[in-house]
């Protein structure tokens, strides 16, 4: 009897789940499919499923010097501020969150009010400060101004990571004659890495995808891959729809490979013998 | 040479005191175990001891060395925790070994050690898995093997058995007896169950709010409990205090409470000058009187009766005080019928009223 009254409720979710992970990936499927398509093929009024598919949006992305050196850009600036974001904020969130001392608290407020301000805000005076310097439309500008956002982010993300870290597991390591930096090294890090992984893939992913202060520190050698993509619909009336989808197909590889490479690292760390 | 010596030990987060003055020596080879409600300091000394809490006040002194200021891993102390805190990313051979290879040990014989540590605790056949595909008490024998390997100057102990179940618990116990007996290894254990505390110790620390109520032997403790509080504490069920008042008549003394009058001789209690006492009786040691006996009875209608097994708790009132005897089965009244306990008077303990003190001379 029970389980016939609970069918409707069940099929009712099924269903919503189901419209929404179509909902999101419905439009990555079509982008990608747009990306593959002459142009001919993506603005007719019937939405065409079976076409003539052509590499030449690829290759026209793939050949264009701006596209490829954003590229570059991007992988290095992001690459870099995830990077100083790990080596930098993962300590200090292990600080923050196993020997806090009276500013713990106002750090942490601290670390997300770096987020609260929309980007504007910070934009131009970040640019006025990188002319000033001597650095603006460079990576190093915009590998430092990156590094903020990611130190922020994972440090917010890391401390209740860390904090869910059991407390006596450390101190067997401690009883054990470990240093507080061993401990860190081979407790704390390997049993919060679960958490930690996402709260990196976030911060890579946040910035990766990153166009207003992008936009506002580069003039033409730091432009990042956001900028060029979003510089392919400048080109006149008619819009190359199909370059377009390929660009945005390019702008999504690099974060699903990270995840990847990401996660495949954490099923090996976790892989679980099976008893 | 005293294995630990605790010499005026104080701590305090802020101004709340949690241990006062405390002093306190533990010979070599002993096994000996903190014992008091929770929130009575018993692990924060512990912890102490282990180094992961720092000492306030005083000194601390492991193997004839002041360890005030070393780091735990310096201090030759191993410890075991109540929830077994092994490394959850780490083998159970790891784990085990994780202690060694900070010590920079040669590999071959960490392996060695490691699988003499696990065949005498019964690991072997896990010593390839993580610790959450093994049960509660095969994860705990692990933190025990993990403290054993590194053959410490001190074990330490932190309620190690109050997350497993009744059954397994007692089985644990045995075995951490078993393995004292076979290591001699000085022990510090913390538990609030006083079965435990009674079984394994060789000596009983008391602790009540951070301050020591008794040292002593688990016989002591129990035969002779140092005021109200250990009294009340140790043993299961709990003693019977009765309000007396203290008067002298010819040769015996009188204690006046529950509406009866009891007379004892008195000659093991220090009674001079004391008016109002406590009168302490276990319930075991109350007697079904035999029909001629009309001193020092205890009567009543029998109001609740808790079966044991071998024995039943007979629960009754007698003046305004509710008195427990734990009598033979086969003695138990039935619910509501009149009954007549009586004691011996060596099983009588008496505590000055005012201070709880035990009134027994030493």
């Amino acid at each position: 009897m029970k389980s016939y009254r609970t069918r409707p409720g069940r099929l009712i979710g099924k269903a919503i789940l189901a419209l929404a992970g179509f909902l999101a990936v419905f439009p990555l499927v079509w982008t990608a499919l747009n990306a593959l398509k002459n142009n001919v093929d993506i603005i007719t009024r019937v939405p065409r499923v079976v076409f003539t598919p052509t590499l030449a949006n690829i290759s026209y992305i793939l050949g264009r010097d701006s596209v490829i050196t954003g590229l570059y850009n991007s992988v290095v600036a992001c690459g870099a501020a995830v990077l100083i974001g790990v080596l930098l904020g993962l300590p200090a969130a292990y600080a923050v969150a196993r020997y806090p001392n009276r500013w713990a608290g106002d750090i942490q407020f601290f670390v997300l009010s770096l987020r609260f301000l929309p980007p504007v805000a910070v934009a131009i005076p970040l640019m006025v400060i990188w002319l000033q310097i001597g650095l603006y439309d460079t990576l190093p500008a915009l590998i430092v101004t990156y590094s903020l956002l990611t130190i922020s982010v994972i440090m917010w993300l890391a401390i209740p990571a860390f904090q869910a870290v059991p407390k006596e597991i450390e101190e067997a390591a401690f009883v054990d004659g470990y240093g507080a930096y061993s401990v860190f090294w081979r407790i704390a890090l390997p049993v919060a890495a679960r958490s930690l992984i996402g709260a990196v893939a976030f911060s890579f992913v946040l910035v990766w995808n990153e166009f207003l202060i992008a936009l506002m520190l580069s003039s033409s050698n730091a432009k990042t891959l956001p900028i060029v993509a979003s510089e392919l619909s400048q080109q006149g009336m008619n819009v190359p729809w199909g370059i377009l989808n390929a660009s945005v197909v390019l702008l999504s590889l690099p974060p699903l490979l990270f995840l990847g490479v990401l996660s495949g690292f954490l099923n090996s760390v976790f892989r679980q013998k099976k008893t | 040479m005293s294995a630990i010596v605790c010499s005026h030990v104080d701590k305090a987060y802020g101004a709340t005191s949690v241990i006062h003055d405390l002093n306190l020596a533990i010979e070599e080879h002993e096994f000996v175990v903190f014992l008091g409600p929770s929130g009575c300091g018993k692990s924060t000394l512990l912890r102490m001891l282990a180094g992961l809490e720092d000492i306030s006040g005083g000194e601390v002194s492991i193997g004839g060395k002041v360890v005030n200021d070393l780091e735990p891993g310096d201090r030759g102390i191993a410890m075991v925790f109540q929830n077994y805190a092994l490394y959850p990313h780490m083998t159970i051979f790891d784990n085990i070994a994780f202690g060694l290879r900070r010590q920079k040990v040669p590999a071959p014989e960490i392996d060695k050690r490691v699988r003499a540590v696990a065949a005498t605790l019964g690991l072997e056949p896990y010593l390839g898995r993580k610790p959450t595909e093994l049960s509660g008490g095969q994860q705990q024998r692990v933190a025990i093997a993990r403290a054993m390997i590194k053959t410490p100057k001190v074990f330490l102990f932190d309620e190690p058995l109050s997350n497993l179940d009744a059954k397994l618990r007692n089985h644990m116990r045995v075995e951490i007896a078993r393995l004292h007996q076979s290591l001699k290894t000085t022990t510090v254990y913390v538990t609030h169950d006083q079965l435990e505390a009674m079984t394994l110790a060789d000596r009983i620390v008391l602790l009540k709010d951070g301050k020591i109520e008794q040292i002593g032997s688990p016989a002591e403790i129990y035969e002779r409990p140092a005021n109200m509080f250990v009294a009340g504490f140790i043993g299961t069920p709990n003693m019977n205090f009765i309000d007396v008042a203290v008067g002298r008549k010819d040769a015996c003394w009188t204690l006046t409470g529950a509406g009866t009058v009891f007379s004892i001789d008195g000659s093991r209690f220090d009674l001079q000058g004391v008016s109002r006492a406590v009168l302490g009786i276990r319930p075991p040691d109350l007697k079904t009187a035999g029909a001629g006996e009309a001193g020092n009875l205890l009567q009543g209608a029998a109001d609740l009766i808790e079966f044991h097994g071998n024995d039943a708790l007979v629960t009754f009132g007698t003046g305004s005080k509710e008195i427990s005897a734990l009598v033979p089965t086969r003695e138990c009244p039935a619910r509501g019928s009149g009954i007549r306990y009586t004691f011996e008077e060596s099983r009588v303990h008496l505590f000055d009223a005012a201070s709880g003190v035990s009134l027994l001379r030493q």
